[in-house]
């Protein structure tokens, strides 16, 4: 598929790798917690802990080191006066065309991780669903919603 | 008159009641497990006061935090709302996205001069309606009048310009071929086999000392009354849905009425028509007969489903029928397929679920007769489904043409189009195929439409062709 103009900022890679370590230190507390269990129910086998850790490591490589390159290749967004096009995926990847007029509203959103590195996410609101393009520069994603708010304004042309 | 505004703190009552109503359903449980464990009353008793006391706290600081948070400004363009304790957000509607806006207020609300605003927007019925639960009424009716869309609602003229009926032939031969036959099959076997538990033994003796082959015959006969009364209930359940069906046309909207004992009325504004379906079911198809829908975007009150505004029609009069009643759209016959190359992964989708009955061969090997059939269905359904697969443009429309068992046209107006897209796994990129999909507004929420496995460049034709800008 040929790339967009517009790709995320780095950050976002450094956004995704964070919420793999977060899983992996999930999963890897549900192992401690099942070994401070066993230290007092002694029939519990052993087992699971094994079994845990390996799941553990590999959900982490694959969130921390695998997904975040291969998400932040396929990522692309453009926005031109009269239309939005997206391209995202990691094994399925999905190009779509918001034509400007359908847009409702533009929000933008960040929580405490993506506030850190001055990250937000955009969400395109249409009749027909929600668009987002996370991990967004701060300044880039309000820039965005300002843009698209005019550019849907402006271009009443036809609909009811 | 940008100014951002906040709620009336009165608005905190309201976020408080509403978080501890959330609350309702643990406290149930909690006096429900209280009146089981009546041993061990003080803890449980200490427990609860706790727990009711924390609850209490919590939602009262959260309800004002939110209230705190919760500030709007707006312009005769649109009206900004920031919101969020610990998640900001930031939502612009824009005017002319502004479905309705309602102002409510109840006695006490009235007494204090305060009134509830509740903005619709058409789409998802979640995110697309902002409910502001108290604010003066002075600056309630400011916002409507600089907001509000100022086109009242038009009076339908009563002009019956055309009205069509359905002859009970008709009725009943849409009855006879309706899809619903098979999912009650279902239920009548599933019935009809817990009855066979209370058949006394001897009516089987009498009935099976006719033949040879006991089992076989009870099964057999078993099948063909359930075929013959799922038939019976289906005819007779459409018939009482669509008894009386009569289709009328005014200027600007249709009028549905149906129904036997549930008289059912439906006024259909042509403007809020987003899509027109064309189905033609197993049974109707050989017969070259079809139903025709509506996708309707409606309000939250709306019944959901499409409507039918067509229930049995020949399809060679679905032409004249969509001139007239509906003159917008063109109903497109010339359909690009999907591609060659896309049949084995149909006939694969297809032939796997229907290869599943082998499985039950480790059970019986007698089930292969089973599903040996059922495999080689599955199979035709895939073969089916591949020919039937493809998409048309023209200016003005896209159609999409899709099987899952019955086969079914879409038609959507371009402007009725929210959001386009394809998509491809590994394996279709391989093969340079993509699945095609677009969204249109709908009922409850939207639908997506899609037809798998188009080739890439229909897919990338279709991209531009929506696109106002080539690239």
């Amino acid at each position: 598929m040929e790339k967009l103009n517009e790709r995320l900022p780095n950050e976002a890679k450094t956004v995704w790798r964070i919420h793999g370590i977060i899983i992996f230190v999930v999963l890897m507390m549900m192992v401690v917690a099942y070994g401070v269990i066993r230290l007092f129910v002694s029939e519990l086998p052993y087992w699971p802990i094994w079994l845990g850790v390996v799941f553990a490591g590999i959900m982490g490589i694959i969130h921390i080191f695998i997904t975040p390159p291969i998400k932040m290749m396929y990522w692309g967004y453009e926005l031109r006066e009269e239309e939005i096009d997206i391209q995202y995926g990691l094994i399925v990847i999905r190009r779509t065309l918001i034509p400007m007029t359908r847009i409702q509203h533009v929000d933008t959103e960040h929580g405490p991780i993506q506030r850190r590195f001055k990250l937000a996410t955009l969400s395109i609101s249409t009749a027909g669903g929600n668009h987002k393009i996370p991990a967004l520069k701060e300044a880039t994603a309000n820039a965005l919603r300002q843009d698209i708010a005019r550019l849907a304004n402006m271009s009443e042309d036809e609909d009811e | 008159m940008n100014k951002k505004h906040r709620q009336h703190p009165l608005a905190i009552v309201i976020g408080v009641t509403k978080e501890l109503k959330g609350y309702l359903l643990p406290l149930i449980i909690f006096f429900f497990l209280r009146s089981l464990g009546e041993t061990s009353g003080s803890f449980f008793d200490r427990t609860f006061v706790l727990f009711l006391f924390v609850t209490i706290v919590f939602s009262l600081v959260f309800g004002f935090l939110r209230w705190f948070f919760f500030r709007f400004s707006y312009t005769s363009t649109a009206i900004e709302i920031y919101s969020g304790v610990f998640i900001k957000k930031h939502r612009t509607i824009k005017r002319t996205r502004i479905h309705t806006i309602n102002l409510e207020a109840n006695v006490v609300w009235q007494s204090m001069h305060l009134v509830a605003l509740k903005i619709e927007t058409p789409g998802n019925l979640d995110e697309a309606e902002v409910t502001i639960s108290a604010v003066s009424k002075t600056l309630a009716l400011d916002m409507k009048n600089t907001l509000g869309n100022d086109h009242k609602e038009d009076q339908a003229s009563p002009d019956e310009q055309h009205a069509m009926h359905l002859n009970t032939k008709t009725l009943l031969t849409a009855g006879a071929t309706s899809g619903s036959v098979g999912i009650i099959f279902a239920v009548v076997f599933a019935l009809i086999a817990q009855l066979m538990m209370f058949i006394p033994s001897q009516v089987i003796e009498f009935v099976s000392r006719f033949f040879t082959q006991t089992d076989l015959v009870i099964l057999l006969s078993l099948f063909v009354v359930g075929i013959f009364l799922s038939w019976s209930i289906s005819i007779v359940r459409y018939t009482l849905q669509y008894a009386y069906f009569a289709l009328r046309d005014t200027t600007d909207s249709l009028e549905i009425k149906r129904g036997l004992f549930v008289r059912r009325h439906l006024t259909i504004k042509k403007r809020r028509i987003q899509a027109v379906l064309i189905i033609e079911g197993l049974l109707r198809q050989p017969f070259k007969y079809a139903t025709i829908q509506l996708v309707v975007a409606g309000g939250a009150s709306e019944s959901s489903q499409n409507v039918v505004i067509h229930p049995l029609i020949k399809r060679t009069h679905i032409d004249d029928f969509v001139n007239h009643y509906l003159s917008d759209y063109e109903i497109i016959q010339a359909f690009k397929p999907s591609p060659k190359s896309a049949r084995k992964r149909y006939l694969i989708r297809s032939g796997f679920i229907g290869a599943l009955p082998f499985s039950f061969m480790v059970i019986r090997v007698e089930f292969l007769y089973v599903a040996l059939p059922i495999f080689a269905l599955s199979l035709w359904l895939g073969y089916m489904r591949h020919r039937d697969a493809g998409y048309a443009v023209t200016d003005k429309a896209f159609a999409l043409r899709f099987r899952r068992v019955a086969r079914t046209h879409v038609h959507i107006p371009k402007q009725r189009i929210q959001s386009y897209h394809y998509q491809a796994n590994p394996m279709q990129r391989l093969k340079q195929l993509r699945t095609l999909s677009a969204s249109v507004m709908a009922a409850p929420s939207s639908i997506d439409f899609h037809v798998k496995d188009l080739a890439l460049d229909d897919a990338l034709l279709v991209h531009r062709w929506l696109s106002k800008q080539h690239n």
